[in-house]
């Protein structure tokens, strides 16, 4: 058989045949909301990164004791005269790092235990009883109490928010993968002769992925929480400019109600970081959701 | 035995498993905080032989497993222990801290209920509209904010601006008979409203996609395409569906405010005992800090335990597993 | 009645809105003057009669050397200190263990040590030291000495210096303390008024405060004399030659004497201010003597 020419037929070229992802884009592409999100998300990035440029690091101290908002400081001053505009700025880089890094760690350990328990179902009932435990386990005392074990440092509060959110993350990923791991195109791998990282790595994974995206942004957000909570109670790093150690500076000198700009800019900070962060989850789900999308 | 019967003795089982873990990390937590408990109990100018008559009355001394199972001994008959700093008996101090803990968390979760029930159902069912968009809006924010800063702003604006309502504490000394409820409740308001403002925007956003959800399955097309009024396909039909893994997230939620409660006991001067922890921390009050989380875990386990045998009654399909 | 309060900015609100008629503990240097001009809030001055200060670990080397600790102590910018960290409401110590609050003690010869980061350098050059670095131990409950000890490591960085800051909750804090395990020491006593008893218990080498983990047997002889001294004129003179030794010697860098501030409304008057932190004027013969107008 002479095999068919296919340049000889002029045929309407079909739709080009989007993959999942791209339609996925798409979909968030055209939804303003996600798409605010996202940009602001970057501005803050942006933010974090340009930092030197933006202002010089906030050190030493001036005369200029809580002073309102100015010309000069866009924020007002502090405690100790230190410009707070140059802390907010500074602050974006270690809070997103806490925020990032605590997420990250706390998606390793959720993502892999969470794919173990759903396919693995031996180790199943020990795992789930292992991630339930620690969800009923009272998170900020614990927090509080670990931080003080360790002593205050960025390092330990980055260990302490991953160790308290990974369960919940776990929990996620484990039902979503519960709802792969039995399909048909499972078994076929298994069939296939396919031996378990393979199949955890080729097929498992890519199947949570979604629901990873949406977690690590929403963990990382939470973790920008929890670092606050924990500096303001004076858990925090008292050597590096955070969010919460502007805030934990103002309580600790009592000028929270007379010094309104001393919360207030960390406070808006935090606000937009994790609203963005919360917006882009909600967006990236909603486009996932070939429900929702207008074709 | 009825299915329902084994499902609930499993979780119950559960439960208690949970808790036990609970208490030990926590007892093997607090053993490894670094400082010498002994200058808790004692000022720094003790001499040694008075600093070892007071860590073997604290039983100190012992080896850590003995120290374990007597601890372990101690509670099953309900004695939580000796405070290190209050010279009190660790269920006193708790138990007169832990109703207004349970009295602020609990009209929290109330109201986050109240308050998030009609607001996710607007939202459901106006979805992608001017309603539901305010709505998200709101919860989105809401889970966004930092509790002290909400907080303060609250007691400087509502407290001393309008003068509407107490700075802090919990009840007012000299307020006696019918008028002290009326008193609690103003000292009641302004935390419960922080909390409530931070954990509605979860609530609310957690309902609405999942009433999102059940309204588009076939159960409620067909339900519409029998006629069904609209109010009825929402409430009977869909948000019983919806409310399960809401209700699973209201468990969670307790877990979380109940500790999260910290931040706002300390800038409402509430008497609770998440500030209470706190401080126990600060002071290296094993005993308080020990009988304190075994309370929390008790009562998260015990919400948790409520709400899955709810679940389980509501759902054949989970009792039936 | 008695309300704690676990926030002193809740306690604020709580004195203005009249909640409250006194707030017990001292208000934050920084909320002082916000206080003063807000109407129906009278402030009153407590007195100090302790005092703030550092001291260098002379257990560890290279502090056991004399150079090295009055390098130290020309790197602490102290004006600034008091001007900024506590707003003013700090009189200097003449950098002497018998602060001017106890006049008929203090030696009027001592002078405060000067902020000098080139002196600093320079005697570290002689000692032989290069690149120190030490950490610095606080405890985070001190919101005072919180705020400045950032001061003295920036000022100490301007000499070469670098401090390691390890602000710790004060169970923590006082563990290390008594076990010796730190390098520099921050902290201040709220009652300093018995001088020779105070020296012993600072001083002497089995002394319960004594920080600076000192053992000088001039120093030991000076204080067991005046400890022993029967004729007031010679334990004066005494305590004042113990004073210059330990000003000479830096063994202990007393910064400043914080004048506490604290808030009551204006509806009451006749407080009795007594210099103490822990009394201030809530002690029951100022509360006796209290009225209201």
């Amino acid at each position: 058989m002479s095999s068919i020419v296919l340049t000889e037929l002029e045929t309407e070229p079909v739709a080009a045949q989007e993959s999942a992802g791209g339609a996925t884009w798409y979909a968030f592409r055209t939804n303003p909301m996600g798409v605010a999100a996202l940009a602001l998300m970057l501005a803050l990035l942006l933010v974090g990164l340009a930092a030197p440029l933006l202002a010089a690091y906030p050190s030493g101290f001036t005369s200029d004791v809580l002073q309102p908002p100015s010309t000069e400081h866009w924020f007002g001053t502090d405690n100790l005269g230190r410009d707070i505009f140059a802390e907010v700025v500074w602050g974006t880089r270690i809070s997103m790092t806490v925020g990032v890094c605590a997420s990250l760690l706390a998606i390793s350990i959720g993502v892999l235990i969470g794919m173990l328990g759903a396919y693995f179902r031996r180790v199943d009932t020990f795992l789930g009883m292992v991630v339930d435990l620690s969800l009923s386990l009272p998170v900020l005392p614990l927090m509080i109490l670990v931080a003080a074990l360790a002593g205050p440092s960025l390092g330990t509060i980055i260990m302490v928010i991953s160790f308290f959110s990974w369960p919940e993350v776990a929990r996620i990923v484990r039902s979503q993968a519960l709802s792969v791991v039995n399909l048909p195109y499972m078994d076929a791998a298994r069939v296939l002769g396919g031996r378990h990282p393979w199949i955890l790595r080729r097929h498992l994974l890519p199947a949570v992925a979604p629901v990873i995206t949406v977690t690590v942004v929403l963990t990382a957000s939470r973790a920008v929480i929890a670092e606050a909570g924990l500096s303001f109670l004076g858990m925090g790093d008292p050597n590096s400019w955070s969010w919460g150690r502007v805030l934990y500076e103002s309580q600790q000198s009592g000028s929270m109600t007379s010094a309104w700009w001393t919360t207030f800019f960390p406070s808006v900070a935090i606000l937009l970081l994790v609203v963005a962060a919360t917006l882009i989850a909600i967006a990236y789900n909603d486009a996932r959701n070939p429900r929702n999308r207008r074709d | 035995m009825p299915p329902i019967a084994w499902f609930a003795l499993r979780r119950v089982g559960h439960g208690v498993v949970t808790l036990w873990f609970a208490i030990t990390i926590t007892f093997l937590l607090l053993r490894l905080l670094p400082g010498d408990p002994a200058t808790a109990i004692a000022s720094t100018n003790m001499d040694a032989t008075m600093r070892q008559e007071l860590l073997t009355k604290y039983g100190l001394t012992e080896s850590l497993p003995v120290q374990y199972v007597k601890y372990l001994g101690q509670l099953v008959q309900g004695d939580l222990g000796m405070s290190f700093s209050q010279s009190e008996p660790v269920s006193t101090v708790l138990m007169s801290r832990l109703p207004w803990t349970m009295l602020l968390t609990g009209s929290a979760l109330v109201m986050t209920v109240v308050i998030g029930i009609p607001l996710g159902v607007a939202a459901a069912t106006h979805a992608q509209g001017a309603l539901d968009r305010a709505v998200q809006v709101i919860g989105v924010v809401g889970q966004s904010l930092f509790v002290p800063s909400v907080g303060i702003f609250f007691l400087y604006v509502l407290g001393l601006k309008l003068q509407w309502f107490p700075i802090g504490g919990a009840y007012d000394e000299n307020v006696f008979g019918a008028a002290w409820y009326l008193d609690v409740a103003r000292h009641l308001v302004l935390p419960c409203l922080s909390l409530v403002l931070v954990s509605l925007g979860s609530y609310v956003l957690t309902l609405r996609s999942t009433l999102i959800d059940s309204l588009g399955e076939d159960f409620c097309v067909l339900a519409h395409a029998k006629g069904t009024p609209e109010r009825v396909v929402v409430w009977k039909h869909g948000l019983r569906n919806a409310l399960l893994p809401t209700t699973t997230l209201l468990g969670l939620q307790l877990g979380f405010m109940v500790g999260g409660a910290v931040l706002t006991e300390t800038i409402f001067a509430y008497p609770g005992v998440g500030r209470e922890i706190y401080e126990s921390v600060i002071r290296l009050d094993f005993p308080v800090l020990q009988g304190a989380f075994v309370l929390l875990a008790l009562t998260v386990v015990v919400a948790n335990m409520l709400t899955d045998l709810a679940y389980g009654l509501l759902d054949p399909r989970v009792r039936n597993a | 009645m008695f309300k704690v309060y676990p926030d002193v900015n809740t306690e604020i609100l709580a004195l203005k809105k009249g909640d409250v008629d006194v707030i017990a503990n001292a208000l934050p240097p920084a909320q002082v003057k916000d206080l003063k001009g807000t109407k129906g809030i009278s402030v009153a001055e407590v007195p100090g009669l302790g005092f703030t200060h550092m001291t260098y670990n002379m257990k560890r080397k290279p502090m056991d050397n004399v150079l090295v600790r009055q390098a130290l102590a020309h790197a602490v910018d102290y004006e600034a200190i008091r001007a900024v960290a506590v707003q003013g409401q700090a009189v200097t110590a003449n950098s002497s263990a018998i602060t001017d609050t106890l006049k008929e003690f203090a030696n009027p010869s001592l002078k405060e040590y000067s902020f000098d980061p080139q002196k600093s350098k320079a005697l570290l050059a002689q000692a032989g030291v290069k690149d120190l670095k030490l950490t610095m131990i606080y405890s985070l409950q001190d919101p005072v000495i919180s705020a400045w000890s950032s001061m003295v490591k920036d000022s100490a960085a301007k000499a070469g210096i670098t401090i390691d800051l390890k602000g710790m909750d004060r169970n923590t804090y006082l563990a290390k303390t008594v076990e010796g395990d730190y390098d520099i020491y921050a902290g201040s006593f709220a009652i300093m008024d018995e001088p020779v008893s105070n020296m012993s218990l600072q001083y002497l080498p089995d002394g319960a405060i004594n920080y600076s983990q000192v053992n000088d047997p001039k120093l030991t002889k000076l204080i067991q004399q005046a400890q022993a001294a029967v004729d007031p004129e010679q334990q004066k003179t005494l305590v004042q030659q113990a004073a210059a030794h330990v000003h000479d010697n830096m063994i202990d860098n007393i910064m400043y004497v914080q004048n506490l501030n604290v808030a009551h409304s204006s509806d009451w008057d006749g407080f009795v201010v007594k210099p103490s932190e822990l009394l201030s004027i809530v002690d029951p013969a100022s509360l006796a003597n209290a009225r209201h107008k």
